[in-house]
């Protein structure tokens, strides 16, 4: 059978291409990350981007490498993202100790798994990112921008 | 006392979302419009326990409105949008129509919240992109931290042919 909804057959398999190519061989969703990403947390920092589409029903995986200027221990970076607002970390290091797109299905949190040194580099980290597209990747951002709005700038009634 | 809230595209995925977390955060709503277009006029959809019928986008008048989320594609959101924002209500748009306007702000609330006064500019705030919404809310503490110089994601997305819970904006 030929597919019809993407180039390639999506159903035991994986797509590594969204939205448009651009000249640079990147496409559109990943130009996107690396544009936002220095809008919203800090223009200085430097973002490289593969897209995949893959067969779930919701839900955003990333396999997340990070350099940072100064060393960061794996276990300090677990204790700093425990405090953060709007993350769960979910991390045993064993068979199922982590979280898998299907189980963020409605949540608010963004999930961190999987952290751990990559000493390939001085100051590496590495970790899993899973989070429900449609709550904080859209409506759910979308009411807290309308929460801070209200709080700090519009007035009531 | 709060808020005249309007949500455009009430009836498509995101909108409907936006409907049900502005009711479970019990953000303080005084009124509530659900808008769509001509086609799916009519329509009924849920605000926590209410039953809201879909009002005409095409010929709405967002005057007195304070806060429109809006969850449709870019060519309507370039209609419409500024009309409301002209009109004097705050447009949060979810399209990626705006994200990469210098004078409209990007916001993730727990990274750059301070950045929401410039919606001033031209009463329009932008929503990011699902992946990186959820990425630099896990890097902004780390950045914080140790400085980040360099990242390399690599993301999984849902497949479009699902119709029922995959925008890609």
């Amino acid at each position: 059978m030929a597919p019809k909804v993407y180039p390639k057959q999506i159903a035991f398999n994986v797509i590594p291409h969204i939205d448009v190519f651009l000249d640079s061989g990147d496409t559109k969703e990943e130009w996107k990350m690396v544009t936002e990403t220095k809008k919203i947390l800090d223009k200085s920092i430097k973002v490289t981007a593969t897209c995949v589409r893959v067969p779930v029903f919701v839900g955003h995986s990333e396999s997340i490498n990070v350099e940072f200027e100064e060393f960061l221990d794996w276990e300090e970076a677990t204790d700093i993202l425990r405090e953060a607002p709007g993350i769960m970390v979910v991390d045993k290091r064993e068979a199922g100790g982590y979280v898998t797109p299907i189980e963020c299905v409605g949540d608010y949190a963004t999930f961190i798994s999987r952290i751990r040194q990559d000493v390939t580099v001085e100051n590496g980290i590495n970790f899993w990112c899973v989070s429900d597209n449609l709550r904080k990747g859209a409506a759910l951002n979308a009411v807290q921008i309308a929460e801070v709005l209200g709080q700090r700038c519009l007035k009531k009634g | 006392m709060g808020y005249k809230v309007v949500v455009v595209g009430a009836t498509g995925n995101v909108g409907h979302e936006m409907l049900n977390i502005l009711a479970e955060r019990e953000f303080p709503v005084d009124e509530i419009a659900a808008l769509a277009s001509r086609k799916s006029l009519g329509t009924e959809v849920s605000f926590g326990e209410k039953t809201l019928k879909t009002q005409d986008l095409d010929t709405f008048d967002f005057t007195g409105w304070d806060i429109a989320l809006f969850a449709i594609g870019s060519d309507a959101t370039k209609i419409y949008a500024p009309k409301a924002a002209s009109q004097g209500c705050v447009v949060i748009d979810n399209s990626s129509l705006y994200r990469y306007d210098p004078e409209i702000p990007l916001i993730v609330p727990e990274v750059n919240a301070d950045d929401v006064v410039r919606y001033k500019n031209k009463n329009i705030i932008a929503n990011p992109n699902c992946s990186t919404a959820q990425m630099v809310v896990a890097l902004k503490p780390l950045h914080d931290r140790a400085k980040i110089k360099r990242v390399s994601p690599v993301r999984k997305w849902p497949p479009r042919s699902i119709p029922s819970r995959s925008p890609s904006t």
